[in-house]
């Protein structure tokens, strides 16, 4: 286990060093110019001019790259901001642990409340409770976080007086935006979880454990919700990666100090040092997740694991 | 089951993890303080639209950056918002020495944040740092470092290269606030001290937590009226409706800058009132010569006959007045258009111009703007007026650094832009109409006369000659209409109904150290 585990840190520095390359890539070939938009509005061409040479973009593109690279290899060195000229890694460190609470917050409460409705309407298949718990998922899914959002503000802040407008401050704060960031990822899990009890739940094994006289308690969270809890996982995982690469639209609607709407707002900025060092802090955030997700199959699903200790990647 | 366990711990440690690394961003945070009923209120919270980049006045060049500068730092001179006068600052008294030449007194009872005493020292490091710094080498540019002059402790002068009637204008513009030399020698580089700014001023920085807020405290040693509020907190609320929103649920005292949908809910607000005043921003449309059609004057003036601008510029922006001009009329150098300079709509005078010009059959033209809601739907307005006299227009809404880039090489045929003049001075338009410099050469626009002009300007002490100048020249752009001005607009903000004191400036850099209790 430890030897795959190491295995697959390895494999994650050259999907690493590929992700560096492709925004590298794309932040230098889009329009637009950093030394513009800090100059600001109406500014001289000697003072653009200026700015481009102090920021380095008068190097060439091969030379700022192994600079780059360069500078995180020797001290994980992921440049200075444009913006506001201080190191990146502060930046997104100031930024990244308010993300990340949001992000884990949301995930625990869409998982709880999703796997429970998922649960429920696949035991309940085509009843009334059902429809309805489809029925909210459906809804978690098409409502946009902005608007989302906005109208539990409206109602819990402005109207019921029970909730800050913004900030998080205090720890009512963030129960607006955890609720609202847990939206889609909480229907995604319900129609996952129902979709996949619903496979398990007319296996064979199931019918023989009804058969043996078990309770339907047990039958349903030992034999069915253990073996549905693969896909589950992936869903969880994949939520819980795109969380952490911070909700951007929550982040702006409550307005909240976190990565995301710090990324847009660098990528609007074209402070290129902030989008590379970002996506770069995303991408190992997402690599360790997958790897996580990929360890809590193998304590799921013994196979997975004797797979893994067999050296081999499992067949999916 | 020892499986399940495992599990468990290790997600509880995660959380465990994140929730202590996450901590409470607020720590220290004094507006926690005086939430409770019945204490008296020492906090005021202003509502900022976006993150300033730096706190150091010469390298920034942001109007959510500078507004924090002018609430720690203090100027040579500053403009009285209410006269338009430029009164005394950290200097009592100046004069002109000869015409390149201010000698400045300055006060002797003035301290920095840092304990340091303010002396002419800083007032010329301020100004020799500023001349190498870029984003705001326009406002140093017309002064020369060499001829700085210390004549003792709390007297200086200043030197321009050129005569320069302009010179106290400019030291009204923030870039100019005098910055402490120990602290910033101290801090050891600009971007460190960009981060732990010290100035004179009548708040001084306290702490800045980064993409929420930046906190400030009274200084108790200010040589001015000390304001009322002991705390000032500018937040980063980027959401023109949650700012609106955290306004009217009373977590924001003043916020600026709202789309118009923000205005109209706020105007209905029991709890805070909407207050306007004129700016020094014109929304104009720029024509790039450089695209054969926009060349001749006739063609130009057509697309404005096309156009109800009043009409259509007041359902995009909802506030402001119609623009008659490149000059806002908070400007003192402004002279309203005459009787033959009002350019009603005219369908087909408009047409006949076009058909004088050889474009009897229209063409078609590219009209850019960025994702600002009122630009988009302005661009759409004006494409659809233009059809009528066959100009086809494509609306290209981009976003805003794209169409900076485009403009700023002379792309654009046709833009939608805001210009804000620097300070309340006539020289500030310049840049944008005099061959050479960057805004005509956006639009590749010289003319020999208005050229001249603005030379004479630029250099005449007189000021009755000098207003003669900047009349001329309005009344010449009017007709040669190297942009459409679209409409001046109004700085709106809204207050909490139990403060007043508002300083209402121009260029939205209140300081709210006026701010006090009804």
């Amino acid at each position: 286990m430890a030897k795959y585990i190491g295995k697959r840190i390895l494999m994650m520095i050259p999907v690493l060093l590929g992700v560096i390359l492709v925004v590298f890539i794309m932040n230098h070939i889009s329009p637009g110019n950093p030394a513009e938009l800090l100059a600001g509005e109406g500014a001289t061409d000697e003072a653009v001019a200026a700015l481009e040479e102090e920021l380095g973009l008068n190097d060439p593109l091969y030379v700022q790259f192994f600079n780059y690279v360069k500078g995180i290899v020797t001290g994980f060195d992921l440049g200075t901001s444009y913006q506001t000229k201080r190191p990146v890694i502060d930046e997104l460190m100031d930024r990244f642990p308010t993300t990340a609470k949001l992000a884990l917050l949301s995930i625990i409460i869409s998982t709880v409340v999703g796997i429970t409705l998922g649960i429920i309407s696949a035991v309940k298949q085509n009843t009334i409770i059902d429809h309805i718990s489809t029925g909210f998922a459906l809804i978690g899914v098409s409502m946009p976080a902005f608007w989302a959002g906005m109208m539990l503000i409206l109602l819990f802040s402005i109207y019921l007086k029970w909730l800050p407008v913004s900030g998080v401050d205090t720890w009512t704060g963030w129960i607006l935006p955890a609720f609202t960031s847990s939206m889609v990822g909480m229907a995604t899990i319900t129609r996952m979880t129902r979709s996949s009890m619903l496979e398990v739940l007319c296996q064979d094994y199931i019918v023989t454990a009804r058969a043996k006289g078990l309770s339907e308690k047990i039958i349903i969270v030992k034999h069915a919700l253990k073996n549905a809890l693969i896909p589950i996982i992936t869903v969880v995982g994949i939520q819980l990666g795109t969380m952490l690469g911070g909700a951007v639209l929550t982040e702006s609607v409550f307005s909240i100090p976190g990565l995301g709407k710090y990324m847009v707002d660098s990528i609007k900025n074209r402070d290129y040092p902030v989008v590379q060092g970002g996506v770069l802090l995303l991408a190992i955030v997402f690599s360790l997740v997958n790897l996580l997700v990929d360890i809590i199959y193998a304590y799921v699903d013994p196979r997975i694991k004797s797979q893994y200790s067999r050296g081999k990647k499992r067949a999916d | 089951m020892k499986s399940h366990l495992r599990i468990l711990a290790l997600m509880l440690a995660m959380v465990l993890l994140l929730s202590a690394c996450g901590g409470s961003p607020q720590e220290g945070d004094p507006s926690a303080e005086n939430t409770g009923d019945g204490e008296v209120k020492d906090t005021l919270v202003i509502g900022n639209y976006a993150e300033p980049t730096v706190l150091d006045p010469p390298n920034q060049n942001m109007v959510p950056a500078a507004l924090v500068n002018v609430q720690i730092y203090d100027g040579l001179v500053r403009q009285d918002n209410e006269t338009g006068e430029i009164v005394p600052s950290l200097a009592t008294s100046w004069e002109y020495v000869d015409d390149y030449t201010i000698r400045f007194h300055l006060r002797d009872d003035v301290y920095f944040h840092d304990g340091s005493k303010m002396t002419a020292e800083d007032v010329k490091f301020t100004f020799d740092r500023g001349a190498t710094c870029s984003q705001k080498s326009m406002i140093f540019e017309p002064f020369d470092p060499a001829k700085t002059r210390i004549v003792d402790e709390y007297t200086i002068e200043l030197g321009t290269k050129d005569v320069f009637p302009a010179a106290l204008s400019y030291l009204t513009n923030n870039g100019t606030l005098i910055v402490s030399k120990s602290a910033v020698e101290a801090a050891g580089s600009d971007d460190a001290y960009g981060r732990q700014p010290v100035g004179t001023g009548a708040y001084k920085f306290v702490d800045w937590i980064a993409g929420d807020r930046i906190i400030l405290e009274r200084n108790e040693e200010y040589w001015g009226e000390l304001p009322e509020f002991k705390n000032l907190i500018i937040r980063t609320i980027a959401d023109d409706t949650t700012r609106a929103l955290a306004l009217e649920s009373g977590e924001v005292d003043i916020a600026y800058n709202f789309a118009p949908a923000q205005v109209d809910m706020l105007k209905n607000s029991e709890v805070v009132d909407v207050v306007s005043a004129p700016s020094y921003t014109t929304n104009y449309c720029g024509l790039n010569s450089a695209y054969e059609p926009l060349s001749d004057k006739r063609v130009r003036q057509a697309l404005r006959y096309a156009v109800d601008m009043d009409t259509i510029s007041e359902i995009a922006f909802a506030s402001g007045l119609p623009a008659d001009g490149p000059v806002t009329p908070a400007l003192s150098c402004y002279v309203p258009a005459g009787e033959d300079q009002q350019y009603e709509q005219d369908v087909e005078k408009a047409k006949q111009l076009l058909a004088e010009a050889g474009y009897a059959d229209g063409f078609d033209l590219i009209l850019s703007c960025n994702e600002s809601q009122a630009r988009i739907s302005l661009a759409q307005m004006l494409a659809n007026a233009w059809k009528e006299i066959g100009v086809n227009t494509e609306v290209r809404s981009m976003e805003f650094s794209a169409q900076l880039n485009e403009i700023y090489n002379g792309e654009s045929q046709a833009f939608l832009l805001g210009f804000v003049a620097g300070g309340n001075d006539g020289e500030f338009y310049r840049a944008m109409f005099q061959a050479g410099n960057d805004g005509a050469d956006w639009i590749n626009y010289d003319n020999p006369e208005v050229n001249e002009l603005f030379d004479l300007a630029s250099k005449e002490m007189d000021a009755e000659l000098r207003a003669g100048y900047y009349t001329e020249l309005q009344t010449l752009l009017r007709d040669e209409m190297p942009w459409l001005w679209v409409r001046f607009a109004d700085n709106i903000w809204g207050i909490s109904k139990d403060l007043t004191g508002l300083d209402l400036d121009p260029e939205w850099y209140s300081e709210y150290r006026f701010i006090t209790s009804k």
